[in-house]
């Protein structure tokens, strides 16, 4: 007779399908329970109205969201099939992110012969990143960067970095740590 | 990095010390939230394995949140049960 069942991880009872749902960018949530009601990508599940309305307005609310959403679609390794197009990519997790900023028109082009990454972007259209340094993810990292000489912003480096809220947060500055805008992710 | 690259031994570990000194005093752009769905019917099954009086023990990494949220969508948890939580880091605080 059976007496006790061992399930060796959370990740047996779960479909291993992830669904980009919901997001902070800066100040402001996004993402609703409703059902979408255009098309989705694959892997995302996401239906906000007011995603636009914040995007199209002015001021800090709108220009966080475009930098949040262009975080999105640079901050990954994600290698564009030559033939068909689909992304590859090295997680589901991935896919997730990078195929919302897509659906949301900040899409991933693909990285050029001279590493430039190429995403195409709301009002500004086709913009260059030349891709210096990936800092890869691995279990123990628990995070991964990007670093990009941005064409677009004078040649300024920066650094983006993804990865689980705790591996972040020991991270970030002591400005960035006590902001409003971290207390909007809680 | 040059350098860390060209290494035959502990390249990894090198380029991970070099990567490791460059993401700080960062700023926090936003947040993001993926689901996981459960598979069809795993609340069901848990609760008939429970109704049979199979003990059911989930291992798992993921953090104590995470678990507690998972075990009730699965039928693991419910309202009615007395819950414990033991946490600690050490075995001394776990005594």
């Amino acid at each position: 007779m059976v007496e006790y069942v061992f399930s060796d991880k959370t990740g047996t009872l779960t479909q291993n399908i992830m669904e980009f749902r919901k997001f902070t960018a800066g100040m402001k949530n996004f993402g609703t329970n409703e059902k979408p009601t255009v098309k989705q990508e694959s892997n995302v599940n996401f239906h906000d109205p007011n995603f636009h309305q914040v995007l199209n307005g002015s001021g800090k609310d709108s220009k966080d969201l475009d930098h949040c959403m262009t975080f999105l679609s640079l901050c990954h390794t994600i290698v564009v099939d030559k033939n068909t197009n689909a992304y590859n990519a090295a997680s589901p997790d991935e896919l997730a992110l990078v195929n919302f900023a897509k659906q949301m028109n900040y899409e991933f082009k693909d990285i050029d012969k001279d590493d430039n990454m190429i995403v195409d972007i709301p009002k500004k259209g086709l913009q260059k990143y030349k891709l210096l340094h990936v800092c890869e993810f691995t279990s123990s990292r628990k995070r991964m960067s990007v670093i990009v000489k941005d064409l677009n912003d004078g040649g300024k480096i920066k650094l983006f970095c993804k990865g689980a809220d705790s591996i972040i947060k020991a991270r970030l500055s002591k400005t960035s740590i006590i902001s409003p805008e971290m207390a909007a992710t809680q | 990095m040059e350098q860390a690259k060209l290494l035959t031994q502990g390249r990894d570990e090198a380029i991970e010390k070099l990567d490791e000194t460059i993401e700080h005093d960062m700023t926090l752009v936003g947040s993001t939230a993926i689901e996981d769905k459960l598979q069809d019917e795993v609340a069901d099954t848990i609760r008939f394995m429970k109704r049979t009086g199979i003990k059911v023990w989930v291992l798992t990494g993921d953090k104590i949140e995470t678990a507690i949220n998972i075990g009730f969508s699965a039928g693991l948890l419910d309202t009615d049960m007395d819950q414990h939580l033991v946490d600690g880091d050490d075995l001394e605080t776990l005594k």
